[in-house]
């Protein structure tokens, strides 16, 4: 099954999970999210979600100087965007426990 | 230094191709968008100089459908959107779009004469014959108008969206101008307005201003009957029912009526005009006063011209004002000034 289909419906935790972490710039969290597990993700997908985030308030962003290129852009997690991180962990666990369950056959699917 | 600037134009020229691709986006999101870009790319190439960046970031054309998909902004499906940007980009590198590329590169310093010419001519034709400007003087002014602003009118109208307007709408309005000076007979350089999209006075001018009612009078100070032409034979006043120096009572109308001539043929240009006053059945009640020949006439008695040996005074502004001294008794041919004459001894 093509993972990308899996991805779309946990991005934006995922973007908001990474984050959380650590404030980061969008390169830097497209390498996180890579080094994650998420090879596939396309650069592109990432900065959208970003904007889309940073615009319904659950990220901050603040530009930081750098001497090797132009100024970064990172973005940080609001209270809004904690409580929305939150709330998906609670889905994402229920949902993956229900998912689990049927794989495992340790939940009826009849 | 050499692999920063290819960065660099490496970075601006993937930028601009996606900000093509984004299409009519808000400035502000557009603005964010492409300022995100601008720093990943140069992220991107700064880790891995040798590679091209559609390579690792796909095409502009990709990467913005991918970017606003993500970004829930103007979702359409990609194989719905017409891709201007891509088709453009084609036509680009085709051999025609080359030789297109190369003539408007050599053309552009014409184009640019052109395009001051036209839009000179198109603010001042209304207004150039009150100001004495001729045709061929406004384009040749407007031609080096536009060529001194060559250099600087992508510039003016590269600013914002309304300096791209108007140097859009400039480009669009000189193309028609010239398409129509190339499709119509006015090519001439020396067209002359006519009918009514003439701006100028409409009949005879006189400084400008159109005169009417011009009167001819003979030795006798009495009007005559004359006919009035231009040096190409064209009547000068062709009015047929001109009925501007006939005058009838109050309750009568004025009806013009013109002059024939020996083929019996109505002449329309012949002063003064002649006509008669009907009632609102038309029927003549007599004839038409000429208010103005005939009352003027009265009061005005015809000059004695000053003769050979005699001086005259000029005003102040140079025109005459008196005679003085004697005519010149040795010539035999000038006439004794008469007694009435306005000299002054």
């Amino acid at each position: 099954m093509d993972s990308t289909q899996l991805l779309k419906g946990v991005l934006d935790a995922a973007v908001l999970a990474v984050i959380s972490e650590q404030d980061g710039y969008g390169y830097d969290v497209v390498r996180r999210l890579r080094d994650a597990g998420f090879t596939e993700i396309g650069d592109a997908t990432v900065y959208g979600t970003l904007r889309r985030l940073f615009q319904s308030g659950a990220l901050t962003s603040y530009v930081v100087p750098s001497d090797e290129g132009p100024h970064r852009k990172y973005y940080g997690l609001t209270a809004a965007g904690h409580d929305q991180l939150l709330a998906a962990r609670g889905s994402w666990k229920e949902f993956s426990d229900v998912v689990n369950g049927i794989f495992d056959g340790t939940r009826s699917v009849a | 230094m050499r692999v920063t600037q290819r960065t660099d134009e490496q970075v601006a020229a993937y930028v601009q191709d996606v900000s093509r691709a984004l299409g009519a986006l808000p400035e502000d999101d557009k603005a964010a968008m492409l300022d995100d870009l601008r720093e990943h790319a140069t992220a991107v190439l700064a880790e891995s100089p040798e590679i091209e960046l559609s390579e690792r970031l796909g095409t502009p054309e990709d990467f913005a459908h991918e970017l606003l998909d993500a970004a829930g902004i103007n979702a359409v499906p990609k194989n719905h959107r017409i891709n201007i940007a891509a088709y453009y980009e084609k036509f680009q590198h085709s051999w025609l779009g080359a030789m297109t590329a190369r003539a408007a590169r050599d053309f552009a310093p014409l184009w640019a004469a052109l395009r001051g010419a036209t839009m000179l001519w198109l603010v001042v034709q209304p207004m150039r014959h009150q100001w004495g400007f001729s045709t061929r003087s406004l384009l040749v002014i407007g031609g080096l108008i536009g060529w001194l602003l060559w250099s600087r009118y992508r510039d003016l109208t590269q600013h914002n969206w309304l300096g791209r307007t108007v140097g859009i709408a400039v480009n669009l309005a000189t193309a028609a101008v010239i398409f129509n000076f190339v499709t119509s007979p006015l090519l001439a350089w020396d067209w002359k307005p006519t009918g009514s999209a003439s701006a100028s006075p409409v009949g005879l001018a006189y400084n400008g201003t159109t005169v009417f009612g011009i009167q001819a009078f003979g030795p006798d100070a009495k009007p005559v009957a004359v006919a009035l032409f231009d040096e190409g034979g064209n009547p000068l006043m062709g009015d047929p029912f001109s009925t501007v120096n006939l005058g009838c009572s109050s309750d009568l109308n004025v009806v013009a009526i013109p002059y024939l001539n020996a083929a019996g043929q109505a002449v329309n240009n012949v002063y003064p005009a002649q006509g008669v006053c009907v009632d609102q059945d038309n029927v003549v009640r007599g004839e038409a006063t000429q208010f103005y020949g005939e009352a003027s006439v009265q009061q005005w008695t015809p000059p004695v011209l000053p003769q050979p040996g005699q001086k005259v005074v000029l005003d102040a502004n140079g025109h005459y004002a008196a005679v003085v001294g004697s005519p010149d008794a040795t010539n035999p041919t000038v006439p004794t000034p008469s007694p009435s004459a306005s000299s002054v001894s």
